[in-house]
């Protein structure tokens, strides 16, 4: 691997608030087309890990680079769908509108859509496969449904990066599978970030695992630990790796 | 009823109604759906500090409640964002120091004040010519503005994370929301008075979202909901000889326990047929 396929790099990376320390000398390398899962436990610091990579948090020591930039000044590449579990159901927008907002990166001073903002707005809804809920009111439709049609707003910004936060978090198990096919899909045109708590559907889709508590395990590869994952979830692992297809629990000796 | 438009004063009330419900329906969509009220309350309640400066330095207190709204919308604001302290806490203390500086004030400023009354619960009735050009020159400032961000404030208020990302101003979004909160306060402190706005932004809104599921739907039905009732309350407190500023909000306050009422019912009754 080359250096200049990494499209993500930390360094040594330190964030706290209020004093506690959230994220642990944190070093972690991206490389074009992973699609790399994040696992770990509520309160880990995941979404404090989305958020620097998002330029929408800084770091109190290290370095963040995002293809070869501060976050800021990457986030024109990036499509980011974020948890979806706090959300206001009343509000007032059709999936029409939700997805066509993902352009208002492109548009100019008059801040209006034009029918090349439209016309993507349209494929990513075929895309996701939620044409034909388009009109409906953003409350008014599923957990995978709403799900999909955040995926399509960010879809419509032709990232090179997707940054998916518990993306299944508010969707039944049934469509979790719908989900994740839709990722399946994706993956061969964009890297693809996601971070999730539940390690079971996570290990069956990505092609590279990290797990995260405060501090970052990760061996780019999908290749996880049973001390990883214990020290990650402080509990034993026969506990949690229930469901865990067996093939990635490797026995690996630490150096 | 009918008599009531001979007098200039009344004709006045009623076209300043009108232009008070556009700048409310307008405003007051995204002070609602962006969780803004408590905020706006705050800075309704802290402009009684600029009135009782306008009284200590014996000018008109609307010149100095115009700044001292404003710098208390960018205070609060300020503050809510970048302190630790929850937000609630926030507007709990900006409010309560506003209106305690106001009394102060008052109280250091020899004789009577007048009008006192008349800033709190406000007074349609005394609306003259240079209000309704104010108010003009406000609606059609706030109208333009959401007219040309429309689809930032819809990104802005609906998810700001996913905003920010995408390179909306949101900072700018947040702080020009604020102001034009503390500029309609102003406008509106003659017709219902500062204890009262909030409930001029908000009830019509409330009652408009339970007809549509568009934002831009929501404005126009909360602005003709808010015109109607406020002129409907206007001629109630006329005819029965009751405090304009209260009677509106009364009467918006029944139109949207009815609205909602009818809803109910009406949905339990669709359910029902199924």
């Amino acid at each position: 691997m080359t250096q200049n396929n990494k499209i993500i790099e930390l360094k040594n990376v330190w964030v706290s608030f209020e004093g506690q320390i959230v994220l642990e000398d944190i070093n972690l390398s991206i490389r074009k087309e992973d699609f790399l899962g994040i696992i770990g436990p509520n309160g880990a610091g995941k979404t404090t890990l989305l958020r620097l990579i998002l330029g929408l948090i800084q770091s109190d020591r290290g370095e963040v680079l995002v293809f070869g930039r501060q976050p800021k000044d990457a986030r024109k590449f990036i499509g980011y769908v974020p948890q979806t579990t706090v959300f206001d159901k009343e509000f007032p927008i059709s999936a029409w509108e939700v997805v066509l907002l993902g352009r208002l990166n492109q548009v100019g001073w008059l801040r209006r859509f034009n029918p090349e903002d439209k016309k993507f707005a349209e494929e990513a809804l075929k895309t996701v496969g939620m044409w034909h809920l388009k009109d409906k009111q953003i409350g008014q439709l599923s957990g995978g449904q709403r799900q999909r049609i955040f995926i399509a707003r960010a879809i419509t910004q032709n990232p090179k990066l997707l940054i998916l936060d518990e993306p299944t978090a508010s969707v039944d198990k049934p469509m979790q599978v719908g989900v994740y096919d839709l990722l399946e899909k994706l993956k061969k045109e964009m890297t693809i970030i996601l971070v999730s708590h539940d390690i079971g559907a996570v290990a069956s889709f990505v092609n590279k695992i990290a797990c995260l508590n405060r501090k970052l395990f990760y061996h780019d590869s999908k290749e996880i630990t049973a001390e990883h994952l214990e020290a990650v979830y402080e509990c034993p692992v026969d506990l949690i790796a229930h469901g865990v297809p067996h093939r990635i629990l490797k026995e690996h000796k630490h150096p | 009823m009918m008599e009531a438009f001979q007098f200039e004063f009344m004709r006045n009330a009623f076209v300043a109604a009108v232009l008070a419900s556009i700048c409310c329906g307008v405003i007051g969509v995204y002070v609602v759906f962006k969780r803004m009220v408590g905020l706006s309350g705050g800075i309704a309640h802290v402009a009684f500090g600029g009135i009782g400066l306008g009284y200590f330095l014996g000018v008109n207190p609307l010149f100095t409640v115009l700044p001292f709204s404003l710098a208390a919308a960018l205070g609060i604001g300020f503050v809510s964002r970048k302190s630790k302290l929850p937000e609630d806490t926030t507007i709990g203390i900006f409010w309560s120091i506003g209106m305690a500086l106001g009394i102060i004030l008052i109280k250091l400023t020899p004789g009577y004040a007048p009008d006192l009354f008349g800033y709190l619960f406000g007074n349609i009735l005394t609306v003259s010519m240079s209000d309704i050009g104010l108010m003009l020159v406000l609606d059609i400032l706030i109208v333009l503005m959401v007219g040309w961000l429309y689809n930032d404030l819809l990104s802005f208020s609906f998810d700001e994370d996913f905003a920010r990302v995408s390179g909306v101003a949101v900072n700018f979004l947040y702080y020009a929301l604020l102001c034009l909160v503390a500029l309609s306060v102003v406008m509106l402190i003659k017709v219902v008075g500062m204890i009262l706005v909030i409930a001029l932004m908000t009830l019509p809104v409330a009652m408009a979202k339970q007809y549509t599921h568009s934002l831009r739907k929501t404005i126009y039905l909360a602005v003709a909901f808010g015109a109607f009732l406020t002129i409907s309350g206007i001629g109630i407190s006329y005819l029965y000889n009751l405090a304009t500023g209260a009677t509106i909000i009364l009467t918006l306050g029944t139109a949207f326990l009815l609205s909602s009422f009818f809803k109910t019912v009406s949905q339990q009754f669709s359910k029902m047929r199924r």
